[in-house]
């Protein structure tokens, strides 16, 4: 199999789908972030942000906290040491595979 | 090929400009500091007001510092989270400022001894201080403005060289150093000014969840 194709194969199933990659590279960034943050981010919807930030919060990648500021509910998200070490691996095992020459004209067969 | 993972920590830095408050404080520094420099050029130390007016201003420079990150938090609070939420960088307030605060000391340092190197006369490498001042505000309003696309920045930095270059030519080292900051500094608090009064016009708060 040509190994980028390999490499992109074993990336991080749960990081790798679109919205939750935006998530995690969202929050990667700060020390932790509000709902509306994250909305404005990742341009999704309401729905779709609960959605996949309850299955990141599953899979044990983000914390997420229920406050209030002032009257006004909040929810605070943050990852994990988990998620945070698992978005390092999936950020540098897709920088390799995109960016890093491959061996040969179409990367090397295994 | 773009970079998406760049692409959305640009997206996320950019957070930083959109309201224009991290250029107001800027702006009234700068002014502040014009101004104690117009006093210590133009005024007369025997004079009955200067101690005061001397006092006035040290009291404001410790005050900003002491309560500048606390003030800022507080207008944030009512103004950027719940128009386009909260979010905490992982480098604490305090951090930031002292990795700033080494990076213009090193960068002080390097020119002085870059000018001792060369032979430069040291009352001529303070008569273009402000030069070298615009040069450097200059340089970050490009690299501002073509990383984050914000081009308010560039405005402010052409504005910072072509008046360091002026005043270097046109007045004696301290009233020059002065008139640098106080415009400077009027360019900060007006770009500041102009795009905070756009994003309380065209970002309303969020009444719902955040």
């Amino acid at each position: 199999m040509n190994s980028r194709l390999r490499q992109i194969a074993d990336l991080d199933r749960l990081i790798h789908e679109p919205a939750r990659l935006m998530i995690a590279a969202a929050l990667s960034l700060v020390k932790e972030a509000d709902f509306l943050y994250l909305q404005g981010q990742t341009d999704l919807t309401k729905g779709n942000l609960s959605s996949h930030l309850a299955k990141l919060e599953e899979a044990g990648y983000v914390e997420i906290e229920k406050t209030y500021r002032g009257k006004i509910p909040m929810t605070v998200c943050r990852l994990t040491k988990k998620g945070r070490a698992s978005y390092k691996a999936y950020e540098a095992a897709l920088r390799a595979a995109l960016f890093e020459p491959a061996n040969g004209a179409f990367g090397a067969s295994r | 090929m773009a970079d998406p993972l760049l692409e959305a920590r640009i997206r996320a830095q950019r957070y930083w400009y959109r309201d224009g408050l991290s250029e107001i404080p800027l702006g009234i520094v700068q002014l502040l500091m014009g101004g104690s420099g117009f006093i210590g050029a133009l005024g007369n130390r025997t004079a009955s007001w200067f101690v005061p007016v001397y006092l006035i201003y040290t009291v404001l420079f410790v005050a900003l510092a002491v309560f500048a990150s606390r003030i800022m938090a507080a207008v944030r609070e009512r103004i950027t989270y719940p128009r386009s939420g909260y979010m905490h960088p992982r480098l604490s307030g305090w951090k930031r400022h002292v990795l700033m605060l080494a990076a213009v000391t090193g960068a002080l340092v390097a020119l002085r001894y870059a000018g001792r190197a060369g032979g430069w006369d040291p009352d001529r490498w303070v008569q273009w201080l402000p030069a070298v001042g615009g040069l450097t505000t200059g340089a970050v309003g490009v690299y501002v403005t073509v990383r984050y696309g914000l081009p308010r920045f560039l405005v402010v930095g052409v504005l910072a060289i072509i008046l360091g270059v002026v005043v270097s030519v046109e007045y004696p080292p301290r009233l020059a150093m002065a008139i640098w900051l106080a415009g400077v500094g009027c360019a900060w608090l007006c770009s500041g000014g102009a795009t905070l009064w756009n994003y309380l016009r065209t970002a309303p708060p969020s009444a719902d969840e955040t």
